[in-house]
């Protein structure tokens, strides 16, 4: 469905060139509803609600390392110091206390480990999946993905706890 | 690491941590005994998932498997295209309604924009809009009001610009004006006359109603909202008809019925809506309240005329 694809992307781009750096992730609020009326569309464009997920949670996690990049090199500090904080009007988890970038490369690592696990992650902290949301996309059980999960965060934990002290 | 390696790793890891912590390392130095690197990997990641906590990506960026709280009413203040939002004056089927003025200055004048709701086809109504907005834009009419402009905001929702119209929906205005019988078909006489003349430019309303016909102070009807059940029309043939723009009580039969829409659909609704200025009710029954019940109401039953409706009353 590269047009989906595309259509988000779009969305997204549109909305990251119009971010000013003394906004928070208002946009990514934005993009959240473009999704939502995406994944709403009569007749929908998408094969299922696995499919959908899986693409807008992909794409939201480039939206955020896009953003993250683009402020952190507006900062001196640079893009590693880059953290997220959501606009705490928008009723959004009002911390997220995770360096993007690092989290991004480290999950590129871990899909070259497995994949199942880097798209767990993905559609649980990108695309806010419970446990049993994500198994019923993944069309996996619950304990698989509670299994790969927890291996996968501390891997992630791990990883960018060493990224960070390079 | 070669992926053959995580999943040794992790087999490892997953049972452990699983076990109460204190039996933990009597498990990892007995299953790792003779692989140091192994015993090292896991105990790292053990270590990793306690320093992880409950807080390590625990809470979502963002919560795509729930709508966000509505938004549409903090549009006031905000802008949309080159205007400025001031106030709602509306919500309906089709979204809201908000007055607005131009935020460069370009003219003084006030106007309305409707912001479609989501759930439409966004690509379909804008292309629809496209198609219509040349025709819509050339209806020029002392009782029509006029289609401006019309775009996307910046989440790619339609919009459009309207001219505003301050007044009262037909049949509140008769009733406060306590206009009598002639003085109400003089002003419906208006009304016909604005849509005889966007037939003549092939422009069909399709959702005649009160609401739609608004008495300005200066006593001029104005229709609003000419052709936009076209553009915000399900594509036709679809069986949503109903629960579309379409008001049900105002509605023609062949609407009802998901007939091709011609000219005499906007003369079936301005026939009920006469129905209502001179009998001060609706010709179908009272207890119609549903679509569905409409629907029957208007498909099967003849309505009682007018007159004999009123000398009932009194």
């Amino acid at each position: 469905m590269p047009l989906v694809y595309s259509e988000l992307r779009r969305l997204a781009h549109y909305y990251l060139q119009r971010e000013r750096s003394d906004h928070t992730l208002q946009s990514t609020a934005l993009v959240h509803e473009a999704f939502l009326r995406l994944a709403g569309q009569n007749p929908p464009q998408w094969q299922n609600r696995a499919h959908f997920f899986g693409i807008a949670a992909h794409v939201m996690r480039q939206i955020l390392v896009e953003y993250a990049r683009a402020h952190g090199a507006a900062k001196r500090g640079g893009a590693n110091s880059c953290k997220l904080t959501l606009d705490e009007a928008l009723d959004l988890p009002k911390q997220v206390d995770v360096d993007v970038i690092a989290l991004d490369t480290a999950l590129d690592r871990l899909s070259e480990l497995d994949p199942q696990q880097s798209r767990i992650v993905e559609l649980r902290f990108f695309a806010g999946l419970t446990i049993e949301d994500t198994s019923e996309v993944m069309g996996i059980s619950p304990a698989t993905v509670k299994r790969d999960w927890t291996s996968a965060r501390a891997w992630l934990h791990r990883e960018i706890a060493r990224s960070a002290s390079k | 690491m070669t992926p053959e390696r995580w999943q040794q790793i992790r087999e490892v890891f997953d049972r452990a941590v699983s076990l109460p912590s204190e039996k933990r390392a009597a498990y990892v130095n007995a299953i790792c005994a003779n692989d140091s690197d192994l015993l090292h990997e896991v105990e790292s990641l053990l270590s990793s998932d306690d320093h992880a906590g409950t807080g390590f990506l625990n809470s979502p960026v963002v919560d795509l498997t729930h709508p966000l709280p509505n938004r549409a009413a903090n549009r006031v203040g905000s802008r949309i295209g080159a205007y400025n939002i001031l106030e709602e004056i509306g919500r309906g089927g089709m979204g809201e309604v908000y007055r607005a003025s131009r935020a460069d200055g370009q003219y003084e004048k006030e106007v309305a924009i409707k912001v479609v709701r989501g759930g439409y086809d966004t690509a379909a109504v804008l292309d629809r809009f496209r198609h219509e907005r040349q025709i819509l834009a050339s209806l020029d009419h002392p009782n029509i009001a006029r289609l401006l402009d019309g775009g996307t905001t910046e989440e790619g929702i339609p919009y459009l610009v309207m001219e505003l119209i301050e007044g009262t929906p037909i049949d509140q205005y008769c009733n406060a004006q306590h206009l009598n019988v002639t003085a109400r078909l003089r002003l419906f006489l208006e009304v016909c006359s604005a849509v005889q003349y966007a037939h003549q430019h092939l422009v069909i309303h399709r959702d005649i109603k009160p609401g739609n016909i608004l008495v300005t102070k200066e006593g001029t009807p104005k229709l609003l909202d000419f052709g936009i059940a076209k553009i915000l029309d399900p594509v036709s043939g679809n069986e949503s008809t109903i629960s579309g723009p379409m008001t049900p009580e105002y509605a023609s039969p062949e609407q009802i019925r998901n007939e091709p829409i011609t000219t005499a659909t906007d003369v079936y609704s301005l026939g009920v809506v006469l129905y209502q200025l001179v009998a001060g009710r609706s010709p179908y029954p009272t207890k119609a309240r549903t679509a569905h019940e409409f629907a029957r109401a208007i498909c099967e039953s003849e309505p009682e005329r007018p007159s004999t409706m009123i000398s009932k009353a009194e």
